[in-house]
């Protein structure tokens, strides 16, 4: 079977539902949280998950050994919110309720430049919308999720928080 | 202490396991497989006193995010696990936050009250009203009816509220605060013998209150409306 048979089976069968079941759930779970624009949820399309698994790393190399346990934003959730200032607030609730075992602040160069402030965050995908009848093999760890404001209000910062990396054990 | 790895199908598998310290495990290694056994008569006290965690994923590379921790060395009841045994020596973390499983568990208990019989929705009430103890505790929706000694049915009733039953089984490290939020029920007693309880959220909604009198231990006057679902006689304690 090739990469891309595997994936597209891997899409169909696991990641589509799962986006449905977590883009239900992160709106439960954001329900009562003022200024959400919309939370959206999808299945990484075919041919990006393939155009990824190409990338090279520096010196030349595939960066993706093995794309399919690699590649973590094969199921990945937006919340978008209205303003800057509402995104701190809700990164404060995305980290009460998920495990992020990465987490970027996202900085535009200048107010101008194409962009947006943000968080990126790599979270533990949760057993609530795993359904028993998957096949756990093709159930990735992570979804990759990521919080934006609609309108930035406050001028361009440049530093960016590191990424950490945690195993979670149950 | 000793560590296994292996493969088990397209999985790779490596379990780490601590019995008590004078205990043996004798390996003999042939060409192909290792045969490992336990030396139960000559240094083991018990082998059914262990803690061990499994790790197990298709990749080497980028796997290995989630395992399973069992500590068979405590007295508690629930099977609690030592801190050791997941966050100091593993450097690993219970895979839920306390909100997550905390709210989780409240909307169970929230969802079991509304659809249970009265006497199994009197037990969880009293439940949910216990559970502020559980400050700290690690549980799941699975073995919180092991704290709060509930009957089988309404444990049962707990268990289908969860999204999936692995959910049901999710340990999470139990948040009074997330609870508080989600679930509290508020009563009021009279001096008349009546006593008042709904979901403090929608308390002051489904009672209306009235002043009669202007002393600080004035009369006040309640008044609800809706349809009887259950009516019952309580035999007095």
């Amino acid at each position: 079977m090739t990469l891309e048979e595997a994936y597209r089976g891997r899409r169909e069968q696991v990641l589509k539902p799962i986006a449905a079941a977590l883009e239900a759930h992160v709106i439960e779970l954001f329900k009562d949280e003022p200024r959400i624009d919309r939370i959206k949820a999808r299945a990484k399309q075919v041919d990006s998950f393939m155009k990824k698994s190409e990338n090279l790393d520096e010196e030349g190399q595939k960066k993706y050994a093995e794309p399919l346990e690699q590649i973590q934003d094969q199921v990945g959730v937006r919340i978008v919110t209205f303003y800057l200032s509402d995104v701190e607030r809700l990164d404060k609730a995305v980290l009460n309720y998920f495990r992020a075992v990465e987490f970027r602040a996202i900085v535009p160069e200048s107010e101008w430049e194409f962009g947006y402030f943000g968080r990126h965050y790599i979270l533990v995908i949760p057993p609530d919308v795993i359904e028993e009848a998957m096949d756990k093999d093709m159930v990735p760890p992570f979804s990759s999720s990521s919080l934006k404001p609609y309108f930035s209000t406050h001028g361009p910062k440049r530093n960016t928080t590191s990424a950490t990396s945690r195993v979670s054990g149950s | 202490m000793f560590v296994i790895a292996g493969r088990e199908g397209a999985s790779h598998k490596i379990v780490i396991s601590r019995f008590p310290t004078d205990s043996a495990i004798y390996v003999d290694e042939g060409a192909r497989a290792l045969t490992v056994e336990f030396l139960e008569r000559v240094f083991m006290k018990n082998k059914a006193s262990y803690k061990a965690v499994l790790y197990a994923d298709r990749s080497l590379r980028a796997g290995f995010w989630n395992g399973r921790a069992v500590d068979k060395q405590l007295n508690d009841p629930a099977g609690q696990s030592s801190d050791y045994w997941i966050s100091d020596f593993p450097l690993s973390e219970i895979s839920a936050t306390p909100a997550h499983g905390t709210r989780r568990l409240a909307e169970a208990l929230k969802g079991a009250v509304r659809k249970s019989p009265l006497e199994i929705k009197q037990e969880l009430t009293a439940a949910a009203t216990l559970a502020g103890n559980l400050a700290g505790q690690r549980l799941s929706i699975s073995t919180f009816g092991d704290y709060l000694r509930l009957s089988q049915q309404a444990r049962e009733a707990l268990i289908r509220e969860a999204k999936t039953p692995r959910a049901a089984e999710e340990q999470f490290e139990f948040d009074p605060r997330e609870f508080r939020n989600r679930i509290a029920y508020k009563s009021l007693e009279l001096d008349n013998g009546a006593v008042l309880t709904a979901e403090s959220s929608i308390f002051d909604d489904v009672f209306q209150r009235r002043v009669l009198g202007d002393k600080p231990d004035q009369l006040m006057e309640f008044s609800t409306r809706g349809r009887v679902l259950n009516e019952k006689l309580k035999v007095a304690q």
